[in-house]
């Protein structure tokens, strides 16, 4: 019992130096982030290097940025701080907005991102921001570890025992895959798994553990499949909404 | 010209949100603790910018003390903070139930972005 005790305290203590860590992280980024936007603002009378360090500059601090919130959201997770604003919305817009955000960054790496059409209603009970969230995550994760071929959103639906429908979103990649014995972990925070050719990957190992908490938190369930050298697959699950369709 | 009082006690913040502000036609005023903040408040005052951690008393002490005094109950708060998240958590939760009209974390808005909301508040309905 003393040793459980001694583990939550040490959590607990974790918990406490990771909010003020970025607590700490976040105010000297406020003034670079602040400072560059104001440079940002003078760009008629910077010179194209000026221009392109300013651009990376940004590129960093947004790194940095997104770095320290999921650190934040993963202490918010353990200790039950965040709160989720539950609403009808229907899946697809979101998976719609998150693969017009990528599409740039996708076609970048010369993948192809597609969304297919659902045929079906994809309305779901959610919380719109965490949603985009969790889709976001996905996504980056498959365009990280794709290094050719591409990318696809696709549908599926599922009538339980209990006539109760849910709605699945797939986000699949012909990437690199997952060894079966390290599949149990992709969900275990500050994981990554050892692949010499990430050649796109950077990060805490804190993507696919936001994904799971958000989704979970919002009742539905997330799996992985994946088959090394050929590609992985995110399922995610909710019932759909209303319940009785 | 609107007075608008900026509760703030890091100086990097304050020289750079003094920077952008200046080009507004307000009248800033800089509080850098929270006893400051409170003595500084009056029913002059358009809008006050309130972070959280503060030396002497904190922005929710502040907020909270702001809400119960006739003369400053109605003065609009923006709680300026790098805790807790927009989206929804207890820290926003708890600004806004004590009647702050708005919480913004400062590491997700520049400083243009910010100027842009205070204006948006200080418009007349």
């Amino acid at each position: 019992m003393r040793d459980v005790s001694h583990l939550r305290e040490l959590e607990g203590r974790k918990n406490e130096f990771i909010s003020i860590a970025t607590h700490e992280l976040r105010t000297p980024l406020t003034a670079v982030i602040g400072y560059l936007s104001l440079l940002g603002r003078g760009g008629a009378n910077l010179t194209d290097p000026q221009r392109r360090f300013l651009s990376q500059a940004k590129l960093a601090t947004g790194r940095l940025s997104r770095l320290t919130e999921e650190l934040l959201w993963t202490v918010q997770i353990q200790e039950d701080r965040l709160m989720f604003k539950m609403a009808p919305i229907e899946l697809e817009s979101v998976a719609r907005k998150v693969v017009a955000d990528f599409r740039t960054s996708a076609e970048n790496h010369l993948l192809p991102l597609t969304l297919k059409k659902p045929l079906f209603p994809t309305t779901v009970l959610a919380d719109a921001d965490r949603l985009e969230q969790v889709i976001c995550n996905l996504v980056d994760n498959a365009v990280k570890y794709t290094p050719s071929g591409q990318i696809t959103l696709d549908w599926r639906q599922t009538t339980n025992r209990q006539r109760r429908s849910f709605v699945t979103l797939l986000v699949q990649d012909t990437g690199l895959g997952i060894e079966s014995k390290q599949l149990p972990e992709v969900f275990t925070k500050f994981r990554r798994l050892h692949q010499p050719e990430t050649i796109r990957s950077f990060g805490a190992g804190l993507g696919l553990f936001i994904v799971k908490s958000f989704v979970e938190k919002m009742n539905g369930a997330v799996t992985v499949t994946s088959h090394l050298g050929k590609g992985t697959t995110f399922a995610v699950t909710f019932p759909c909404h209303p319940p009785n369709r | 010209m609107k007075r608008v009082l900026l509760v703030e006690d890091d100086p990097l913040l304050i020289d750079l949100y003094r920077e952008r502000f200046a080009e507004e036609d307000w009248q800033l005023s800089v509080a850098t603790d929270g006893r400051q903040a409170l003595k500084m408040v009056d029913d002059s005052v358009d809008l006050v910018l309130l972070d959280i951690l503060l030396p002497e008393l904190n922005g929710f002490e502040v907020l909270r003390a702001l809400k119960h005094l006739p003369d400053t109950k109605d003065v609009p708060v923006i709680v300026l903070t790098n805790l807790g998240s927009e989206q929804s958590d207890k820290d926003k939760q708890l600004a806004l139930s004590l009647g702050a009209i708005d919480y913004l974390v400062k590491s997700h808005h520049t400083p243009d972005e910010l100027a842009e909301v205070v204006n948006r508040h200080l418009e007349p309905a």
